[in-house]
């Protein structure tokens, strides 16, 4: 079933404050957004997330985050995840100089994806639509 | 070196001027909160902190097109991976410098966009 982009809920992980904002005024027009700050702020927002049963559509995670990074974060959402019996959410990772060794790392974690910063609009929508969230039609890119 | 690349910032965000001056200015209001530490982790030769402060500035400066403070940092930040901190004043003098060229030039253009 094609979800109801109205009913849309994104987590975006980042330590940058700056980094936070822009995907949130980015997605905002598609759905709901959530912000954390670190892995152990993700991990809350899962938890809260899981309880009022209503899990994230799309998880988008900074890879490069000081104290526990995006690949160990998404070590341990997965792990929750299982552990709760609820899907992988899909993620996409989000990095400014990432080697191909954390990005296989995400791959194996189950990433689905990942984002170049500094972000694009039309990448972020472009993502969007492949993860089929939003349709094509819906992005706003199209005339 | 430019300062401020506000032109692409705009286009990032699909021609958005609006968002776009959102962005600077929230980046603006976090700089000091990011600076103080970042001070206080060279005057305490604190490499690791100093590399992830730095690290951090360089992130949301590259974010909203500070190109000039972007490069500032990334030194700053590379110079606190490098574990030498030796020339970590004069690097944080570059930086300040370039968030005051900053903010004169958003103080500058703001309102004329």
């Amino acid at each position: 079933m094609q979800p109801d982009s109205e009913t849309l809920k994104f987590l975006v992980v980042d330590d940058i404050g700056t980094g936070r904002s822009v995907l949130e005024a980015m997605l905002s027009r598609y759905g709901e957004v959530e912000t954390a700050s670190g892995g152990e702020d993700a991990l809350s927002a899962y938890r809260e997330a899981a309880a009022s049963g209503e899990m994230y559509d799309l998880l988008l995670l900074d890879i490069d985050m000081p104290g526990m990074d995006g690949i160990t974060t998404l070590k341990k959402l997965r792990e929750f995840e299982r552990l709760e019996g609820l899907s992988e959410t899909k993620t996409v990772m989000q990095t400014a100089s990432s080697t191909r060794e954390h990005v296989q790392a995400a791959v194996a974690e189950g990433a689905v994806g990942y984002l170049l910063k500094p972000l694009n609009f039309v990448d972020v929508v472009e993502m969007l639509v492949r993860l089929e969230l939003i349709e094509e039609s819906e992005s706003g890119l199209v005339d | 070196m430019t300062v401020l690349d506000r032109d692409a910032l705009v286009r990032r965000l699909m021609g958005n001027e609006e968002l776009a001056a959102t962005i600077i200015n929230g980046f603006l209001d976090e700089i000091p909160d990011q600076m103080g530490p970042l001070r206080e982790a060279v005057e305490q030769r604190d490499s690791p902190t100093v590399q992830r402060l730095a690290h951090g500035l360089k992130g949301s400066a590259s974010t909203v097109g500070a190109i000039a403070l972007s490069e500032a940092t990334a030194r700053l930040e590379a110079a606190g991976r490098a574990e030498d901190l030796d020339d970590a004043g004069a690097l944080l003098g570059k930086v300040d410098c370039c968030v005051q060229e900053l903010i004169g030039e958003v103080s500058a253009t703001s309102g004329t966009a």
